[in-house]
């Protein structure tokens, strides 16, 4: 390996690639590798929304200190996101570079398309935290089984690194799961052969852009106000990974979830029942915590 | 017109009342008392149509002229010191919410120990928080700048704050004559028309200071309160010049030269020393230096361009400043040097820092210094740190 290699870590706030992205800076430490950063994007603490993590590892002290913005690999730890935008997750992605995708789902991969000379690995690293019970509050540490499959697919790092990493990072009592979603991972990552219709010219390198419709500074008003509007930064039911669902049978009608979602995403329908708005709920669970008749299951989404 | 023997601090509430202000919240502090005292009495007497909020500390008292001003109202605070300090996070707020809210800052050295005389440390600490500052010489220079603060802060142009700035003690508890001008005279030079950039209203609510992420434009939200305060520049002056018109009275626009050409040294400071510098140069002047005075009225924005102008007419300027930044020096100094740095022509430059915790600076001070500056000039010395006055 020549110069820095560099890493693009895309999930959702609460699948852990923040964390990852540090243990993979321990474990090519402990690889070797003098060199290593770990880089969370810090945005306003979302659970569930699109976030991204970097590293940068190299066989030289780094001294860039800004974010990544044309990694050698992406790994993408929620497939809802590559399907949501896949041009986003690419983007900056090097030619001969890696993908490295948690696709439970073939389908995704028809869609996909990638800078030419792209290798793409994919692993279920849904089942396999599911099967092992890696989760945190609800949510599956996703990112965890996808050091293995970036190990499998780079490397660059040893499952023995891995491992240490994770141990000198967890409590004793939580190494032993992390580290067979790690190696379930590292066994069962596969490369796989897109069509030759899939592989495009890199996407260059750019900055993100949030809000698109302000071009130049001379369309700012002096100070930025905003109106009340509904889902200003888009459906965020989309952030959910579990649903809250009404029992009516058990519901009395007090309406505790209505006035304790976060969100607004409860409204009470003609009846009196509370009714949510799928479309913004982000599936924290306060209702469900809430809720004096445990009338409000939290069940998990399939979207 | 009348002519009114007041102290510094009655001179500041009377240009308030002549202003219209609609909203005042301050809390009392040492020596800016007097003008909250006052300005209670006009409420209560009806002289003023105010609503006054009593708070609890001088951070309320911005927040509460910040949720005023927001809905297009005329608005006033005063304090200085420890309470200015206090107030620091809202005061960056006002300006970053580009709120017209004008603050009298009657200069009080910050403890400790305890002190609670003139310096202008507390309003030059709060230089970078993008109120627009001017420094005022005596009793009718502090009327007629609160009264053009209105103007300058309320143009669409420049929505910025702007403190108003007289020592405490030396301006304040002091008497002078103060000529009052006829109110609608006031009137017309600063008619009260509400701002439009923001406007809190209850049937149409809006979110303000909404979070810019890094990619976002806040990068570009201070380079436009930059741009403003670069605008305020011409604004301060052509204000100052309408002024004149209708008043009659110029205390200088963003600077004050007196007897500026030709001389070898002119003695830069701002405030009340300002105006003893005046009569230190007519004293030398008599006995044969070439001596001018400068005033610096605007400390922000920081009169670059003016500056250098008058520069280039010299051998030498001697900075007096009545503040402190250890490890450095005084502020004025520090900016004046980087102001002439790099064009060509430019003096020498000799720093004093003076008068730090009201320690009184005298007009025979204020003479032998600049005779220390001429000795300089005339050995063809170099500048040698900073020279401390009277330092026991």
């Amino acid at each position: 390996m020549n110069g820095i290699f560099e890493v693009r870590w895309h999930g959702r706030g609460g699948q852990g690639i923040v964390t990852a992205s540090k243990i993979l800076a321990i474990a090519a430490f402990n690889e070797g590798f003098v060199g290593v950063q770990s880089i969370p994007w810090i945005g306003a603490e979302r659970r569930g929304a699109q976030i991204e993590a970097y590293n940068r590892i190299s066989y030289a002290p780094i001294l860039l200190h800004s974010q990544v913005y044309a990694p050698n690999a992406v790994i993408v730890v929620d497939q809802s996101i590559l399907s949501e935008n896949s041009s986003t997750t690419i983007r900056g992605l090097k030619k001969n570079g890696f993908l490295v995708l948690n696709a439970a789902h073939s389908n995704v991969l028809s869609s996909l398309r990638v800078p030419e000379g792209c290798s793409v690995y994919v692993v279920d690293a849904t089942s396999i935290c599911l099967e092992l019970g890696l989760q945190v509050a609800g949510l599956e540490i996703l990112a965890i089984p996808m050091l293995g499959a970036f190990a499998k697919a780079t490397d660059l790092v040893s499952i023995k690194s891995l491992e240490n990493a994770i141990k000198s990072f967890f409590e004793a009592d939580s190494v032993k799961k992390n580290v067979d979603a790690i190696l379930k991972a590292y066994w069962s990552t596969r490369k796989v052969h897109l069509k030759p219709e899939q592989y495009l010219s890199p996407i260059p390198p750019s900055k993100p852009v949030r809000i698109p419709e302000i071009h130049h500074w001379t369309d700012l008003p002096p100070v930025p106000t905003s109106t009340p509007s509904k889902g200003s930064i888009g459906k965020t039911g989309d952030w959910r990974t579990h649903k809250p669902v009404v029992d009516r049978e058990k519901c009395s009608k007090c309406l505790f979830c209505w006035m304790y979602c976060p969100e607004a995403a409860i409204n009470v329908d003609s009846d009196g029942f509370p009714e949510i708005d799928y479309d913004y709920c982000k599936g924290c669970g306060v209702c469900f915590n809430e809720c004096p008749r445990e009338a409000i299951s939290m069940l998990v989404d399939e979207k | 017109m009348e002519t009114l023997i007041l102290t510094g601090n009655h001179a500041v509430a009377y240009a308030v009342k002549m202003a219209r202000v609609q909203f005042i919240s301050c809390y009392p502090i040492t020596p800016q008392t007097g003008i909250v005292e006052k300005l209670s009495d006009f409420i209560l007497n009806g002289e003023l149509e105010a609503v006054f909020v009593p708070v609890e500390s001088e951070h309320s008292a911005m927040a509460a002229c910040i949720g005023a001003s927001l809905t297009g109202v005329r608005t006033f605070t005063a304090t200085c010191s420890h309470g200015l300090a206090y107030m620091h996070e809202m005061v960056h707020w006002a300006s970053a919410t580009r709120l017209p809210i004008i603050m009298a800052v009657v200069n009080r050295t910050i403890g400790p120990p305890w002190n609670i005389w003139a310096e202008h440390g507390d309003s030059i600490s709060q230089r970078d928080t993008g109120w627009i500052q001017l420094y005022t010489s005596n009793h009718q220079e502090a009327f007629d700048t609160v009264l053009q603060a209105y103007k300058v802060a309320e143009d669409p142009d420049v929505l910025l704050p702007v403190m108003v700035c007289l020592e405490g003690f030396v301006l304040s508890h002091t008497v002078q004559p103060v000529v009052i001008p006829n109110q609608e005279d006031v009137d017309a030079f600063i008619p009260h028309e509400p701002w439009k950039h923001i406007i809190i209203d209850v049937d149409n609510p809006i979110t303000h200071g909404n979070l810019q992420m890094p990619e976002d434009w806040f990068y570009e939200f201070r380079f436009l309160m930059h741009r403003a305060m670069e605008a305020a520049k011409e604004k301060i002056v052509r204000c100052s010049k309408d002024f004149e018109k209708t008043f009659g009275r110029n205390h200088g626009h963003l600077v004050e030269e007196y007897k500026c050409d030709g001389a070898d040294v002119i003695l830069l400071s701002m405030g009340s020393l300002a105006d003893q510098a005046k009569v230190a140069v007519d004293v030398l002047r008599d006995e044969g230096y070439k001596a001018g005075a400068l005033k610096l009225r605007a400390f922000r924005p920081f009169p670059e361009e003016e500056l250098r102008r008058v520069a280039k007419k010299t051998k030498c300027i001697l900075v007096i400043d009545r503040n402190l930044s250890p490890g450095k020096g005084g502020a004025v100094a520090s900016e004046l040097k980087a102001a002439l740095y790099g064009f060509k022509g430019m003096p020498m430059v000799l720093e004093c820092v003076a008068g730090l915790g009201g320690r009184d600076v005298t007009l025979e001070e204020e003479v032998n210094l600049m005779k220390q500056a001429f000795k300089v000039v005339e050995e063809g010395g170099e500048p040698s740190g900073i020279i401390w006055l009277g330092l026991k």
